[in-house]
């Protein structure tokens, strides 16, 4: 943890004094975490284990994504529920450490599969669905690459804030506009002073990929909206813990820290296409050398075309 | 007790909600007389109205159970849910949808929500539910009529095969009012926003305006098509465009004839004189929400956003 936020605080400073252009921090090329994992067929995983939060407030971390859990006298409430083939292991480890209560709801904080899998096993077994609007369509028209093709999309989507009262207990529900998707949202325990991000923001991962921002232009993400966001986010003040997609839990330092990373990027490709000659190639073949972008790897075959044409000077389409 | 209850219920009526024709001033509702008939609108598709005019809960059924638009009054439960049973439907009632905060939409909330239903609703309906009564004793609503959702903007639900879509519009009959539309079926089921012939209250106290009445109408019709069945909160049970055109510019025409008055320093009392709505009266229902009435909710409400309130 200290390691990651003195990370971060490094990459503020750069980018402040540098202008985020010049120095980079040297990051290992060879890491694979970025890479596509299989979203259809079970992977081996090491075993899960749930972590308690609060008194009444569940994670369960590790393969897939993280998956919080709350406990209610009249039922649980789950933010993302990892890929479809882990339900077992997982509603195993519920049900062994934290609760054998009904699982009301499960919030989807985005529409990707690594998040939004479970749904597909959640939901015939009585739990309703939660997420955007936009992440219900994205579902429906298939958006993800290898993702799987029965995956269920929310029974119940928004636009806006959605608030879930269960068992007495507030659960606030946000979405926002362009960020690492187009569908992401932040759910906000305020009894427990918790908020899970969601993508939005990596924590400890940054050493296995998580530097590497994903943003999914083709799911309507944004880096502008991006940033804007996490300044949104990191502005309110009803929250201790942050709870990422992935990675460990942190604080609003965390936040902070990791808008300076997408800061420091965008400021690196602004100054990199501002002589109008590069071409979306280029940017390719810069992210790869300056940014140390694996290539092929997540970040670089879905954020560099979106980048490309949010920056490059001249009219757009 | 039950005493109570109908009596708080008929206040609620008179300030706040319904056009219950047959409810005279301060004489409790006789709701062992009030019948419920069932029109079908769709497949799984119903409307319950609970007759004459004291309210419309349009029902939908299937695998997934039962979906409600509102719930009427508790005293009228065991008539509801016999009405939906008589459909043939089973399972649990799963969701009720409120389309605003008025006790005779929201007063059933607590025995389907006992029952396992989940209360939907825009936020600002909850925020007045919790917030004071006018007299200062206890919260607007009683707490288990709370909903136990609530969504800003917009929202839909896909349940029993049916898309249905919860639109938030501007301020009109409250600031919290949601318009029900059902897609496959193309039904839409519009609260108490302009539909039905009827002198309808316009929660001046709860968010709602006579512009924005006017203004939601218009919305009505462009986001429903001339097919939608639209159903109104009371009596209807089914109109169309026709009587929310109608019923639109009626509002817009007393409402300028008020605005003029104001604009001219009349007070309340000449404005009421006046008999603004005389050439609309016949034919319209207006129950506890006379002429009268009627006139000194539109007043009060541009004397306050005109800011020229005279006596």
């Amino acid at each position: 943890m200290t390691r990651v936020k003195a990370a971060g605080a490094l990459l503020a400073s750069v980018a402040l004094v540098a202008g985020g252009a010049i120095a980079q921090p040297t990051r290992n090329p060879a890491i694979t975490a970025a890479q596509p994992v299989d979203q259809v067929n079970p992977q081996p995983h090491a075993p899960f284990v749930a972590v308690q939060v609060a008194p009444d407030l569940w994670e369960v971390p590790g393969a897939g994504s993280n998956v919080t859990i709350l406990v209610t006298d009249e039922g649980l409430v789950l933010v993302d529920s990892k890929y479809a083939y882990h339900y077992d292991d997982l509603m195993r480890v519920i049900r062994e450490k934290v609760s054998t209560k009904p699982v009301r709801y499960v919030i989807d904080t985005h529409y990707h599969a690594d998040h939004s899998g479970g749904n597909t096993r959640f939901r015939p077994a009585g739990a309703d669905i939660v997420s955007s609007i936009q992440g219900h369509d994205n579902i429906v028209n298939k958006v993800q690459p290898g993702a799987p093709s029965d995956l269920v999309p929310a029974n119940i989507a928004f636009e806006g804030q959605l608030r879930l009262y269960v068992g007495g207990k507030e659960v606030r529900i946000e979405h926002y506009g362009p960020g690492h998707t187009g569908t992401d949202v932040t759910v906000f325990f305020p009894h427990d002073r918790v908020i899970c991000v969601g993508d939005l923001v990596h924590i400890g991962d940054l050493d296995k990929g998580g530097q590497y921002p994903l943003i999914d232009y083709n799911g309507g993400g944004g880096i502008n909206g991006w940033i804007a966001r996490l300044d949104t986010i990191s502005a309110g003040s009803g929250y201790d813990k942050v709870i990422p997609g992935h990675g460990s839990i942190g604080t609003k330092a965390d936040i902070i820290a990791y808008r300076d990373l997408l800061e420091r990027l965008r400021e690196h490709v602004v100054a990199y296409l501002r002589d109008g000659t590069k071409t979306e190639a280029d940017l390719r073949a810069h992210l790869v050398k300056d940014e140390h972008w694996p290539d092929p790897g997540l970040s670089i075959v879905r954020s560099t075309h979106g980048l490309y044409e949010d920056f490059r000077p001249g009219p757009k389409p | 007790m039950k005493k109570l209850v109908q009596t708080l219920a008929v206040t609620a009526l008179l300030v706040g909600a319904a056009s219950v024709a047959e409810a005279q001033q301060g004489r409790p509702l006789d709701f062992g007389a009030f019948q419920i008939k069932t029109t079908k609108l769709a497949d799984n598709l119903y409307v319950a109205e609970a007759a004459p005019g004291v309210g419309n809960v349009v029902f939908l059924t299937g695998p997934d159970g039962v979906l409600l638009v509102d719930s009427m009054f508790p005293q009228l439960h065991d008539k509801l849910i016999a009405a939906i049973r008589a459909t043939g439907a089973t399972g649990p009632v799963r969701y009720v949808i409120n389309t605003h905060l008025h006790n005779d939409h929201t007063s059933g909330n607590t025995l389907l929500a006992k029952d396992g239903a989940v209360i939907i609703a825009q936020d600002n309906v909850l925020k007045r539910m919790m917030g004071p009564k006018a007299n200062g004793q206890g919260t607007f609503a009683p707490q288990g009529d709370w909903p136990s959702m609530t969504y800003s903007d917009r929202m839909s639900l896909r349940f029993d095969g049916e898309d249905i879509e919860l639109i938030h519009p501007s301020p009109a009959h409250t600031d919290g009012d949601t318009i029900v539309w059902f897609k496959h079926a193309n039904v839409m089921q519009v609260g108490d926003l302009p539909a039905s012939l009827r002198f309808n209250n316009i929660g001046v106290d709860e968010g709602g305006s006579v512009d924005g009445m006017v203004a939601d109408g218009k919305l009505v019709m462009t986001l429903a098509n001339p097919q939608t069945k639209i159903v109104p909160g009371h009596l209807g049970p089914v109109v169309g465009f026709k009587e929310i055109a109608i019923q639109d510019q009626m509002i817009q025409t007393v409402r300028d004839r008020i605005a003029k008055m104001i604009g001219e320093g009349k007070t309340l009392q000449q404005a009421i004189d006046a008999k603004p709505t005389a050439d609309f009266n016949e034919g319209r229902l207006g129950g506890n929400i006379t002429p009268e009435r009627w006139v000194t909710l539109i007043y009060t409400d541009l004397s306050r956003r005109l800011g020229k309130a005279k006596g």
